[in-house]
């Protein structure tokens, strides 16, 4: 009895193309710069609320599915593939209104730019892990006072509010309205404190990055992403 | 009544050693191995390039490709690889990538190791540049 024939689905294929390729040693040729991306990001985020650390082989799984693997152009420009014309992710990373200022490293901040994130592999990778971040951030905004203001004492004049006493002394009327509890009404002559403040974003939660997760939130038309992670995830030692 | 004549004849030139019209060997066509569906992956990739001997539609996140017809621009083959070059008629507004460059590696299997890069116009085409277009890795 003749064997059935094989239909392998566009998964299986794929699957083939990994299975075939994990013993290429050009596979790990981006290990180290996964790790020192990674590492970058975890000291960063280190304090951020929630933040659990990135495991790298999760990158280096994103870097397997997006790419195709070291003999595909993708590869050797763009291994995480963000950046391509129409995707609005990398200039959403780089807009500085979208979390990305908080999610990027300094030095990274400094260095990523549209034109290197496009066409320097490692530039992609940190671009790509970046924008996943950003997205797996929550934010909220919060009233910081500046620890090297001390509390004053203002006169009020005629014609003040709290919003325009905050106004004209760099504070924010959630810091007076802190700092003169129970104080509804203001009127010409009266004490009251003042302290510099500003109202900041803030990383106020993380998301877990299981790959389900990265899946939703780094692609949201590949069916099977998270099934794809999941493989590379079990091979990748 | 004619036209039924006519189709009969060219049905019939291969049984008379004389060459039909075959687009399979037409040079301005896909080829038989090229013809097919194609899968994609990953965030700017996933989709479908679908080819067949007349029209290309190709799908993916951030570009669509409605159905076009094409015409070949280049085609190279050896022993170890091929690669043919299309250029899509009329794809739409939503297509960003006009240009494709379909190329196929050293594998034996056929079904994997496929490559398309998009190109947004024939200006930006340059085949030995690929990281100035979209590239994607493809199964079959």
């Amino acid at each position: 009895m003749a064997a059935p024939p094989y239909n392998p689905t566009p998964f299986d294929l794929w699957k083939n193309t990994i299975d075939a390729a994990k013993t290429d040693p050009a596979w790990a040729g981006y290990d180290a710069a996964i790790k020192e991306t990674v590492d970058t990001y975890n000291t960063h985020l280190a304090s951020a609320k929630n933040f659990r650390k990135l495991n790298w082989k999760l990158i280096k799984a994103m870097v397997w599915t997006e790419s195709g693997g070291p003999t595909n152009p993708a590869w050797k420009s763009r291994p995480i593939q963000i950046g391509n014309a129409g995707d609005p992710g990398l200039a959403a990373l780089l807009s500085g209104t979208e979390g990305g200022e908080l999610i990027l490293p300094p030095p990274l901040a400094k260095a990523l730019t549209a034109k290197t994130a496009a066409t320097q592999p490692l530039a992609n990778i940190q671009a790509g892990v970046g924008y996943l971040l950003m997205r797996a951030a929550k934010y909220g905004f919060a009233n910081v006072e500046d620890p090297d203001d001390p509390v004053h004492d203002y006169v009020v004049k005629s014609g003040d509010s709290f919003s325009r006493i905050a106004g004209q002394n760099g504070s924010t009327t959630q810091e007076l309205q802190a700092l003169n509890p129970g104080i509804q009404v203001i009127h010409p002559g009266q004490h009251i404190s003042i302290k510099k403040a500003q109202i900041v974003k803030q990383i106020i939660d993380f998301l877990v990055l299981d790959t389900a997760t990265v899946a939703k939130l780094y692609n949201n038309h590949d069916l099977r992403y998270a099934d794809k992670l999941d493989y590379c995830l079990s091979i990748i030692h | 009544m004619v036209t039924r004549h006519i189709v009969t004849i060219l049905l019939m030139l291969p049984q008379f050693g004389l060459a039909a019209p075959a687009r399979a060997k037409d040079q301005s066509f896909a080829s038989r191995t090229e013809t097919g569906t194609y899968t994609g992956t990953g965030r700017a990739c996933a989709g479908t390039l679908r080819i067949t001997a007349g029209r290309i539609v190709w799908n993916t996140p951030f570009s669509q490709c409605a159905t076009s017809v094409y015409s070949v621009r280049d085609r190279h083959q050896d022993d170890n690889a091929q690669s043919v070059t299309f250029i899509l008629k009329n794809p739409g507004p939503k297509c960003r990538y006009p240009v494709l460059l379909l190329a196929h590696g050293a594998s034996a299997d056929r079904r994997v190791g496929w490559n398309v890069v998009g190109f947004e116009s024939s200006r930006d085409y340059d085949p030995t540049k690929p990281e100035s277009g979209l590239s994607c890795y493809l199964v079959k």
